[in-house]
Order: structure tokens, then sequence, then C-alpha cells
């Protein structure tokens, strides 16, 4: 049923979790969304930054249930049109603190932050795992705290199974773009890359390797190990090299 | 729909029961947005169907926040 916009505007009403005060400061309203949605934009002289923090599963096709803390795909790729249309928005900062997700998803997530023209940078804090490993080298700069780990294993199988060696060649396809977007995106190479993946005696009952952020920048996966200080220094300072190299053109 | 996590298929899937949301599309903004109740006229956004960018930046309409609607 078609219905006029007039006729809801009147009718709708945004409303705070914590309720009460209608107005608000810009600086309460910034923290609530801390709160409710993990986004976050940083305003100042320098440049103004957007935040997108990709927690938990990566959520694909299908819904997952409500156990699992997911970010949605669906919004994050309109958000991310969002952040490169917007001329109020000069930088991207990522953080990430996955367990993995979707393949589709995860790819497609990291396709479009990799072929941003904005300046990005992803901090990966806690776990930047399985499909997070593509989402964290998407970034232009990509930095790793001291703690966080990543886990590089091979894509699991599950549901029925037929046992005919198409099946394997098919999971090494799936697997092969999981592998040329890490190494197209980051220093590691394409060999080393996949012995990490299929290494044996690290992981319980599994194949791949735990790297931790020292190791991640050894073998050329991340490009620093670091914190949210450093990874906004980086992203000023490439937000200034981009308004000078705008300014010379 | 292939998953590559760390978490167990059982864990990701367990525990899987049909939730009875209540889900409607209202229409804000000229932005047609799912919604799920609440209680009376309180609804959670649970995502955006928008072809305005915008609006997927927007503090007031992001999945998870609150709206009254009569």
């Amino acid at each position: 049923m078609p219905v006029s916009k007039e006729k809801y505007s009147n009718k709708v009403s945004f409303i705070k979790m914590n309720g009460g005060q209608e107005q608000k400061s810009s600086e309460e309203n910034n923290a609530e969304s801390v709160k409710e949605f993990g986004t976050s934009s940083v305003k100042n002289s320098r440049g103004n930054i957007h935040c997108l923090t990709i927690i938990g599963q990566i959520e694909g096709h299908i819904i997952l249930p409500p156990q699992n803390k997911t970010t949605k795909y669906e919004h994050v790729i309109p958000q991310l049109v969002a952040i490169e249309e917007n001329n109020e928005v000069d930088g991207l900062l990522i953080i990430l603190n996955t367990v993995g997700g979707d393949v589709e998803a995860g790819l497609a997530i990291a396709e479009m932050i990799a072929s941003m023209k904005k300046p990005t940078v992803s901090l990966v804090l806690g776990g930047g795992h399985s499909i997070g490993v593509p989402l964290a080298v998407s970034a232009k700069y990509s930095l790793i705290a001291p703690s966080a780990t990543m886990t590089i294993h091979p894509i699991r199988m599950s549901g029925l199974i037929i046992g005919v060696s198409q099946t394997f060649e098919y999971f090494d396809k799936m697997q092969e773009r999981v592998v040329q977007f890490v190494t197209r995106n980051s220093k590691i190479s394409r060999e080393r890359f996949r012995s990490l993946m299929l290494k044996t005696g690290e992981l319980a009952n599994d194949v791949g390797t735990v790297l931790f952020g020292e190791d991640a920048v050894k073998n050329g996966i991340i490009d620093q190990v670091g914190g949210v200080s450093e990874a906004l220094e980086k992203l000023y300072e490439m937000i200034e090299e981009r308004k000078k190299a705008g300014e010379q053109q | 729909m292939i998953i590559h996590s760390i978490v167990p298929y059982e864990i990701i899937f367990g525990q899987q029961q049909e939730e009875s949301k209540q889900t409607k599309y209202i229409s804000v903004n000229n932005c047609l947005l799912e919604v799920t109740l609440m209680e009376g006229d309180t609804y959670k956004i649970n995502r955006i169907i928008s072809a305005n960018l915008a609006a997927y930046l927007s503090p007031d309409m992001q999945p998870g926040s609150i709206i009254r609607y009569r």
C-alpha cells in the first residue's frame, strides 16, 4: 500500500535507548552511537574520520542465530559506498575483532575496502581470524596489537560431501580466492601463505597457524605492530598527503 | 554458503530456534526500514532498505536503534 511520506513523518520519532532527555549534545549522541552500534565519527582540524568496527561473525546470506554477534554485510557495503562518496569523511579507520564468517560476505567487504580511494587504516585487536585476514589486509595500511592473534587455516566442509576428487578441487578453488586476495593486498608470498595455512601441529584437530601480532608483521601480512594512537597518526598522515596531492593538481 | 571461521559449526548454528519475530516494514524519511516490534509502539530497526546512501550513515537509523511509530 503506497503511503505518502508526509503522512508518516508526523508519526515517527527516534528515541534513544536511555530515553528521557530530548535534546542531547553531539558528544552524547556520538557516545550513544558507539554504545549501540559500534560506529563513530571523529571530527577535528586534521580531518574527519569514520570508524567502522567489524566484530564477531561476518554474516552473509543466512541470518545467524541470535547467540552470535554479527557484522551484517548488507549494511556495511552501502555504508562503505556512503563513506567513499561523502565529502565530510576524509578517512576510514577499521577496527577488527572477528572470528571469521561467510567467505562471500567477507571477501565482498574486503574488496570494497581495497578499492576505496579514501585513506583506510585497519587495526586488529583481539583477533582477526579466518576470513578476518583478508579484511585486515584490505586497508591501505594495517596494524595489529601485540596481543592480537590471526588464525590462518583452510576452509572447512560441513554437511553432505560427495567423496570424489572434484570436491577437493572445488574447495581448493574457494580457498584460492582468499589466498589470492591476501597475497594481492599484503607483502606475503603465495607459497608462504599456503604453507602457513596447511601447517600441522599448531592447532588442535586442525591444520593451520596461529600468528601473534609480531609474527603477522614478520610474515608480511600486517604492516606494523601498534595500537589506536599509531593507527590514528598513520591515518591523519595519509589524509594530509591526499589533501596536498589534491591541492597540487 | 561457506563459513570460514574458527568457531565450530555446532556453536554458530547451535540451539537454533524459530523466533516469533514480528517483522514489519515501515517507511521513515522516504526510506524503508525493516523493524521488529518491541513493546507497544516501539520498534527496533533490523535493517535499512534504501538507495539513499546518506541513510546508511545516519546515526538515528543504524540497525539496533529504537524508534517510536504509530
